[in-house]
């Protein structure tokens, strides 16, 4: 995998202490709740609570050295689409994390590097999209792996915060969360192409 | 200071209840608690607790009324805890009790049902409801629940078509008479007025007793099939019994009169007793002894009696049943010894019986009076010489025949219906005269559904609340089904005589017999429970014969209005007319009872409904209730207007009541026209609007069902109940704006019902924000637990979120409230689908489809799944089955196509697939489908084309690399992309 970082293309602004995600995306699913989630450290009241409460006025601080590491294990096999992690340089300045790496494995032994995200001064959510492209495509093509990008599995996620603004040591995040893809419920159903019409879709289930 | 005392008291009574009036509940809350504190008594308390109540504070009602144990108590109790999910308890406030009884009658039954289906036990809870509708038919509620619990064939047998039903065949029956009636009229005018036709009248009673004997004298069981075979036969055993019976009349009483024709008919007017009361305790016996080693020919056979029997029954029932199980045990040897019973019964009832009838005169309603004047005024000299215990049969005889020719005038001018000529020239003879009888004759049994409720309720008392065995029972074999067939005749004819009231002057003639006799029996029967029943009728009983009538003289307060009316002219003489009619009844109702179309209907008008007067469960607890008495007697007021109007009501309750029903079962297009034969006043209410939206829905014709359901909103806006479903039907049909505002008004309507947080939640859903959707189905849910349909909905979004455990026990949860509820049923198929869990897919979807089995969509789903385990002709059954259901169903067409292909049938698919496009245009899976079957029939340019055609119409971004790759991969046969494999 390329080690190039990434930059994340959108980003929501906070606003009201709450975190403005995008519009709920259509083919996304949270799966945050699947995992156990853990932190590396942790100063008392700001521990891994703080990450998964989706307020933005509160945070998870670390308390060590750095790395600082977000871990989240599943107890199966996932696949994930997206990751969305919540700073707010404003308010947390030198401990905003700047560049940071996702890794992902069976465990936390075999964990492999899938991207690594630096980021300026950010503001809200950023949107990391956990995809690989096919192996048969130019990197170069699968910039946004819209199109392109196949999703990755595993069962054990990790964000691991590596370096801060102004080289600040602990970090503050606000929140982090997991996607992956959502299948259509009627994809069970086998059929060539998904279902256009109204008329279909109707007896397509029973509501 | 005592009465200072009670002043208060009754001051803070009023007070408290002009405030409940108010719907002032604070206040009345006030003064009950200061009511309580002057006394804390089980009244003033049962007060309070309805003030709690008022106030929405169930739980303090419930410690107040603990322990209570008037009926009234209980039965808020019950509520209470029902309310508070308290559910054993609330079985235990109506059940146990030192009598064993249930309170509060239908309602009581009904909340024992709703218990019963909330704690899962479903058969248990169809009972209850049956028998809530038994005393009620108007328990709309109880109805309901019956139906969504599926209990159909229970339905049928208490629904209010059931009742009408028997009421019409039997009005058939009689208007089928009514030549003849007309010309017996003819001659009975031709004849002199003061009865010099009663030897011919006796003619015919003879006649009719003469013609059948059989059945009693060998009940064997038979199967309602044949009923109308052997009426003949059971007239005749009538006939027979009473043959017997006459002689030991004739010898012990009346040995002094010529064997002419009036003592003939005093006899019948005794076996009619003696066969009443009798069969009266058998009934009753056979609802106390469900193992029915005898009651299969027994039962039939006393059913039969009971009928014949008419109103004496209900005396003769009382006086058998006052007296306790132990009475009733001795009655039940007496039937089975057969007919000795006849003798055993003949000296206490023969006074009994004219004086019955006689009574039955005197309750007529005011706008038939002047038909009995007239009657008198012909026959007054009858009427006072003869002596009423020496000569009963003979005054009473020619005052009938007298109140013939008088009806037949007053009654003209009254109803303005005159017979048709042709019935004038009819020749008169026997047989004709018979039916004259038989016509009027079933007025008489029109009496009986008083009694027979009260029958019901001794079932309920003797078998220790077991009313149910007596349906039991009755279902069982088919000689007792006939018992059954005869005896919820005897709850029709009330109806019956209503209609024939319009009808022609005999008729009018009988009806005034008939009206009479059956206020006598409402009088007799209805009013007054238990042991009072006969009081009314004997209160006219001459002196000499009261000895005769132990019982009747149990002191009930509540009877005393009854004895009022019939007192002012105690020495009456009886009319015994009626006795001999009432044979020639038994033959119209056997006639109407043997026709093979109706069902065994079981029901008859309850009294409270007619009244509606204080429930019946109430008033069998003798004085228990100070109510009762003013309440019977206002039950007096018009009872017969209010008959008429109850029977409009039910008619007007047949086809709301067929078309919930049929809707129940899912059985779309009966529903539709049941609920089409409505009035229009009626077809255009929200509430029938729901339900045809409904049954639209249930059928998929969600477009129909979208507008009915508007239909019912543009009639009432502020509708919440079913808005659920409109919801979901606009969710089909994905219409986000219509039902983004219908959650915006429903939650401006009420933001705290289900509906409106259901509503919001399909909204979410449809955007695809699948977690509020289960935010708001939760929500839903808080706001009542027991909301099936929130938790069905939940579960699809777990299951659209791919959660498939919270999926799984949101449906449970579903199928738990409601075993009935298909579509958790289809939730928990498609998950095991989804997992490919093919055959637990198959067990749920098929067990789904038992319960709506005109569901196309749930065919499908079978055939896909056995589709998928490679059991192609199975499915392709099952795919047919479908189609055959919807024709429209184009998902049932593609999966057809599909398993064509399957079976290596590609022409076949292709024909299938052209005539889906009709169908359902612009999908592109149907034009990859036909495709892949060019593909295979070799024509490989059609198929390109398809597949161009598919990749015109298709958006995804997925779909379109698949076809793609299809197209790419035209050229290469199967076998080559095997080998590249």
């Amino acid at each position: 995998m390329s080690q190039q970082s990434y930059i994340p293309p959108s980003r929501t602004e906070i606003t009201d202490g709450i975190m403005q995600e995008d519009e709920v995306d259509r083919n996304l699913k949270e799966i945050g709740h699947l995992a156990i989630w853990s932190v590396s450290s942790a100063k008392p009241g700001c521990g891994v609570d703080c990450l998964r409460d989706h307020l933005a006025d509160t945070f998870w601080q670390s308390d060590g050295v750095q790395p600082h590491f977000i871990n989240m294990q599943f107890n199966k096999l996932v696949e994930f689409k997206e990751l969305r992690i919540c700073l707010d340089y404003k308010t947390d300045e030198s401990y905003t994390p700047r560049k940071f790496s996702i890794r992902l494995g069976t465990g936390v032994h075999d964990l492999r590097e899938i991207r690594v995200v630096e980021v300026e001064e950010p503001s809200g959510c950023i949107r990391i999209p956990l995809m690989e492209c096919a192996e048969d495509i130019n990197q170069d093509r699968c910039k946004d792996f819209s199109t392109n990008g196949i999703n990755i599995r595993g069962f054990f996620l990790q964000v691991a915060i590596l370096s801060n603004h102004q080289n600040g040591r602990d970090t503050h995040v606000r929140g982090v969360s997991v996607f992956g893809p959502r299948t259509d419920p009627l994809d069970s159903l086998n059929l060539p192409c998904s279902l256009l019409s109204t008329n279909m879709q109707m007896y397509a289930t029973v509501r | 200071m005592e009465i200072d005392q009670s002043l208060i008291e009754s001051q803070l009574i009023s007070s408290v209840r002009e405030s409940i009036d108010l719907r002032l509940h604070d206040n009345a809350k006030f003064l009950c608690e200061r009511l309580v504190a002057e006394k804390a008594s089980e009244v003033n308390l049962y007060l309070l607790a309805v003030c709690y109540i008022n106030c929405n504070q169930a739980y303090r009602s419930y410690h107040i009324l603990k322990g209570h144990r008037s009926p009234e108590n209980r039965y808020l109790l019950a509520q209470c805890c029902i309310q508070l999910g308290k559910l054993s308890e609330a079985r235990d406030a109506l059940c146990k009790s030192p009598d064993g009884l249930v309170p509060c009658g239908a309602a009581g039954y009904y909340l024992l049902g709703r218990i019963s289906r909330l704690t899962g036990r479903i058969t248990d809870a169809k009972e209850q409801f049956v028998k809530a509708l038994r005393l009620n038919p108007l328990l709309w509620s109880a109805y309901e629940e019956l139906c969504t619990i599926g209990g159909d064939d229970h339905v049928a047998d208490v629904s209010a078509s059931a009742i009408l039903a028997t009421a019409r065949a039997e009005a058939a029956a009689v208007a089928s008479m009514v030549p003849e009636a007309a010309a017996v009229a003819s001659t009975d005018d031709a004849q002199e007025a003061s009865g010099a036709d009663s030897d011919d009248m006796m003619e015919d009673a003879d006649v009719a007793y003469k013609t059948g004997r059989h059945s009693l004298a060998s009940p064997d069981p038979r199967s309602p099939d044949d009923a109308s075979v052997h009426q003949d036969q059971r007239l005749r055993g009538i006939a027979k019994n009473f043959s017997s019976l006459s002689s030991h009349q004739t010898t012990s009483e009346h040995s002094d009169h010529d064997p002419g024709s009036p003592p003939r008919n005093h006899i019948l007017m005794g076996f009619q007793q003696t066969t009443a009361s009798t069969t009266s305790s058998f009934l009753a016996i056979t609802s106390s002894h469900p193992t029915r080693d005898h009651g299969s020919s027994s039962y039939s056979l006393a059913a039969r009696n009971h009928q014949v029997g008419t109103q004496s029954s209900s005396h003769h029932h009382h006086t058998n049943t006052s007296n306790g199980p132990s009475s009733s045990s001795a009655q039940y040897a007496l039937g089975r010894a057969g007919p000795l019973f006849s003798d055993w019964q003949t000296p206490s009832t023969i006074e009994a019986s004219p004086s019955l009838i006689h009574s039955t005169r005197i309750t007529v309603p005011p706008h038939q009076i002047s038909t009995t004047a007239a009657a008198a005024a012909t026959a007054p000299c009858h009427t006072t010489t003869a002596a009423p215990n020496s000569q009963p049969w003979q005054t009473s005889q020619q005052q009938w025949s007298s109140s013939i020719t008088a009806g037949g005038t007053v009654a003209i001018d009254l109803y303005d219906t005159p017979a048709p000529p042709t019935c004038l020239t009819a020749p008169p003879g026997p047989p004709q005269k018979l039916d004259v009888a038989a016509s009027k004759d079933d007025a008489l049994l029109s009496s009986l559904p008083p009694q027979q409720r009260r029958i019901q309720q001794q079932h309920m008392r003797a078998g220790g609340g077991g009313g149910g065995d007596h349906n039991a029972s009755g279902r069982e074999g088919g000689s007792s089904d006939r018992g059954r067939v005869v005896q919820d005749a005897g709850g029709k004819p009330r109806k019956v005589s209503n209609r024939l009231f319009q009808e022609q002057q005999q008729q009018q003639l009988a009806s005034v017999v008939r009206r009479s006799t059956r206020l006598a029996a409402l009088a007799g029967g209805g009013t007054a429970e238990g042991g009072n029943g006969a009081s009314s009728n004997m209160s006219n009983v001459p002196p000499s014969s009261v000895t005769s009538t132990p019982y009747c003289f149990g002191a009930a307060p509540m009877s005393s209005h009854i004895h009022c009316q019939n007192l002012p002219d105690p020495d009456r003489p009886p009319d015994n007319a009626p006795a001999h009619l009432m044979q020639a009844y038994a033959d119209v109702k056997i006639r109407s009872a043997a026709e093979p179309s109706g069902r065994p209907p079981s029901y008859k008008i309850p009294r409270q409904l007619l009244g509606g007067a204080r429930i019946d469960n109430m008033t069998t607890e003798a004085g228990a209730s100070l109510q009762q008495s003013a309440a019977a007697g206002h039950h007096w007021v018009s009872t017969s207007t209010q008959e008429a109007a109850l029977m409009k009501v039910l008619e007007l309750m047949v086809p709301l009541q067929e078309g919930y029903r049929h809707l129940c079962m899912y059985r779309c297009t009966e529903a539709l026209t049941a609920f089409s034969r409505l009035p229009r006043k009626h077809y255009m209410t929200a509430w029938v609007q729901c339900q045809v939206a409904r049954t639209h829905f249930e059928a998929v014709e969600y477009r129909s069902a979208a507008a009915a359901f508007e239909a019912a909103r543009s009639l009432d806006r502020h509708r919440v109940e079913g808005m659920e479903q409109y919801s979901t039907v606009l969710w089909h049909l994905k219409r986000e704006y219509e039902l983004s505002h219908l959650a915006q008004e429903l939650h401006a309507i009420d933001r705290l019902s289900p509906q409106a947080w259901c509503v919001l939640g399909n909204f979410c859903s449809l955007q695809r924000d699948h977690a509020s959707a289960i935010e708001c189905f939760q929500r839903a849910l808080q706001l009542d637990p027991s909301f099936t349909y929130a938790m069905t909905l939940e579960g699809h979004e777990h299951f659209a979120a791919e959660d498939y455990e919270k999926s799984l026990s949101c449906y449970r949860g579903a199928l738990r409230l409601d075993p009935r509820h298909y579509n958790a049923m289809y939730g928990l198929g498609l998950i095991s689908f989804r997992q490919e869990k093919y055959d637990m897919a198959i067990v749920h979807f098929k067990s789904a489809v038992l319960i709506n089995p005109g569901s196309s969509v749930l065919h499908c789903y079978i055939a896909m799944t056995l589709h998928r385990q490679g059991m192609y002709d199975r499915a392709l059954t099952k795919l047919k089955e479908a189609v055959t259901l919807d024709p429209k169903n184009p998902l049932a067409r593609f999966e057809l196509a599909c398993v064509l292909m399957s079976l290596e049938m590609p022409r076949e698919a292709t024909e299938e697939l052209d005539q889906l496009i009709q169908l359902s245009p612009a999908e592109p899976s149907v034009h990859v489908q036909m495709g892949k079957a060019y593909k295979k029939l070799g024509d490989l340019e059609r198929a390109q084309q398809q597949l161009e055609v598919a990749l015109s119409l298709t958006t995804s971004s997925a779909d379109i690399s698949s076809i793609k790759t299809l197209i790419e991969k035209l050229a290469v046969t199967e076998e080559d992309s095997l080998e590249e494999l």
